[in-house]
């Protein structure tokens, strides 16, 4: 495994815009979550209220809401990974090497291995860094300090990670599929920016759709990504939310990891090079 | 290396059609056949980038598989590497698959002469570079066999002579060598045996030395042609094989050789004004297993 990884690591050093794309995306990641306080400062001074509270009075950061709060934002920036990802594929293509690698005695299921590794650490890293910026955006700001409510709601860390790896296997099957970068980038961006949305939308609130087939977009791949963790903001103004990971959407997201790692090696060992 | 009845099929195009050869350790084998004749498909499944439709294959007596591949030094078609990377970059990447020391990286880059140029990015690299850089990266390992594909397409002259060289280097190295090319010169003048492809089934396996054997014919040419043909006619043992436009094609007996033909036909009168030993070539006995195997 660890070899895998450092030949992963080899490859991809020296590679700029891999890198430049990768920490422009954990910038936004840290930027965008600190960056609470301030918007809501702004809201208060520009006179937007919501409800009767103040803006800058809600306690976004506090423990443990705080968790649910910044993984729900965070999943904002996911396609920036799909982009990372899929270069990240389709350049073996497009460079042959993925048919070197082979010829030079990976094994596919070796290349394969190496390639979801070299995801997983990049997920895990971004969980990572978002989880010490939580933190210490919670030390800052928030009312309670006590560890068992800074580990409560911890969980939501653990969604984010697997909502993202499996978006990024999800963009990396698209690169297997279509091998090269501009094809691969913008179907993923039509399937998920517009038709599965679209889709879901109609099955949501089309009056002849009803019962099963409403709940059928629970199903589709972002849809079941982006369920994992709920908006969060309705409950500032009093509002129902679900506040916890349900079993069932879990169980679905990890469904799509095995099924885009099943399909992936299905297409490297049926193909050609 | 061993193949038996491997078959190949794209759509309806039956790429390789029921191949069965043998490769021993220590030949230098020439994979010849025109374009298309299925080489480099053949090559692909022996390395696992091509999937066979059936048949089987094995390497040392065992099937394929990676670690194999590993030993195992294989250029197939145009070089394939990261061109964002040096060259010592690419070949760092090439030894942690291949789990090759380090340190051969340098001794192979200075085999090939590129080891000045190794921390340049493989993008600036000429066509004859990067077909070098190929070559030191299947000698990473220190393969006991080295699989070449059209090795020196695209390569200038030189560059053609460099590689050539090199291969008859490492041949003599005891190494075994599959050569694939449609370049008949280059595998006559490095190869020991040849087998010949056409539209995916081998029509012709042998040694180079026997495909060549056989008596030599000698072109000879005189001030006149006629009485040339007269007094080779009248003479008992030279044999007339061929009249060419200048010149005629004769065969000898095994006792004699050119001086005694030069010195028959001198007593006869006849000068000859060129005499020369006609080499049989691969290019020719390539042609007329094709055109065999057309027919």
């Amino acid at each position: 495994m660890l070899r895998l990884l450092r030949i992963e690591w080899l490859k991809y050093r020296h590679f700029k815009l891999f890198w430049i794309i990768y920490f422009l995306y954990l910038l936004f990641l840290v930027i965008f979550t600190s960056s609470g306080v301030f918007v809501l400062d702004f809201f208060d001074q520009k006179g937007i209220n919501f409800g009767e509270l103040k803006p800058s009075l809600i306690p976004i950061y506090d423990f443990p809401d705080i968790w649910q709060n910044i993984t729900y934002f965070a999943g904002f920036f996911q396609f920036i990974m799909a982009f990372i990802v899929i270069i990240f594929i389709t350049n073996e293509f497009s460079y042959r090497t993925i048919r070197q690698n082979v010829i030079d005695g990976l094994s596919k299921s070796q290349f394969l291995t190496a390639k979801i590794s070299f995801i997983f650490l990049l997920c895990l890293i971004n969980t990572i860094v978002l989880s010490i910026n939580g933190l210490i955006l919670g030390l800052i700001y928030s009312s309670v300090t006590e560890f068992r409510f800074i580990i409560e709601g911890v969980e939501f860390l653990f969604a984010f990670g697997l909502a993202l790896f499996a978006y990024s296997l999800f963009a990396f099957f698209v690169g297997m599929l279509f091998k090269r970068s501009g094809v691969s980038i913008i179907l993923f961006a039509i399937y998920s920016l517009f038709a599965e949305p679209f889709i879901t939308v109609i099955l949501q609130n089309h009056s002849g759709v009803s019962g099963f087939y409403a709940r059928l977009s629970d199903f589709f791949p972002m849809e079941a990504i982006n369920n994992l963790i709920q908006n969060p903001l309705p409950r500032y103004i009093l509002r129902e939310i679900q506040n916890y990971i349900s079993g069932g959407e879990l169980a679905i997201v990890i469904g799509y990891v095995i099924v885009f790692i099943w399909a992936s090696f299905y297409l490297l060992k049926k193909r050609d090079f | 290396m061993q193949i038996n009845d491997l078959h190949k099929k794209y759509g309806r195009v039956h790429a390789v059609n029921g191949l069965s050869m043998q490769v021993n350790q220590g030949e230098i084998f020439g994979l010849l056949g025109p374009n298309g004749s299925g080489k480099t498909t053949t090559l692909g499944i022996l390395l696992d980038v091509t999937n066979k439709s059936s048949g089987e294959f094995s390497w040392f007596g065992k099937p394929g598989n990676h670690k194999i591949r590993q030993k195992i030094g294989a250029i197939l078609e145009s070089p394939c590497f990261y061109p964002y990377l040096s060259g010592f970059a690419n070949l760092q990447v090439v030894a942690a698959i291949k789990e090759v020391n380090k340190n051969r990286i340098g001794e192979v880059l200075k085999v090939v002469g590129l080891f000045a140029r190794k921390d340049d990015k493989f993008k600036t690299y000429s066509l004859g570079m990067k077909q070098r850089l190929a070559i030191a990266a299947a000698l990473l390992p220190d393969p006991n066999v080295l699989i070449l594909d059209e090795p020196t397409n695209g390569l200038d002259p030189q560059g053609i002579k460099e590689i050539r060289d090199l291969i008859i280097e490492i041949g003599n190295t005891g190494k075994t060598i599959i050569l694939a090319s449609h370049l008949l010169n280059e595998v006559q003048k490095v190869c020991t045996h040849f087998a010949v492809l056409n539209f995916g089934k081998k029509v012709y396996q042998g040694s180079v030395n026997e495909a060549l054997s056989g008596e030599t014919i000698y072109e000879v040419k005189a001030q006149d042609l006629l009485l040339l043909e007269k007094t080779i006619k009248k003479s008992a043992w030279i044999k007339l094989v061929d009249k060419e436009s200048d010149c005629m094609l004769v065969s000898l007996p095994a006792d004699k050789n050119a001086a005694a033909l030069n010195q028959a036909l001198a007593q006869d009168q006849v000068y000859l004004s060129h005499l020369s030993a006609r080499k049989k070539n691969l290019e020719n006995e390539f042609l007329k297993i094709l055109s065999k195997s057309n027919a």
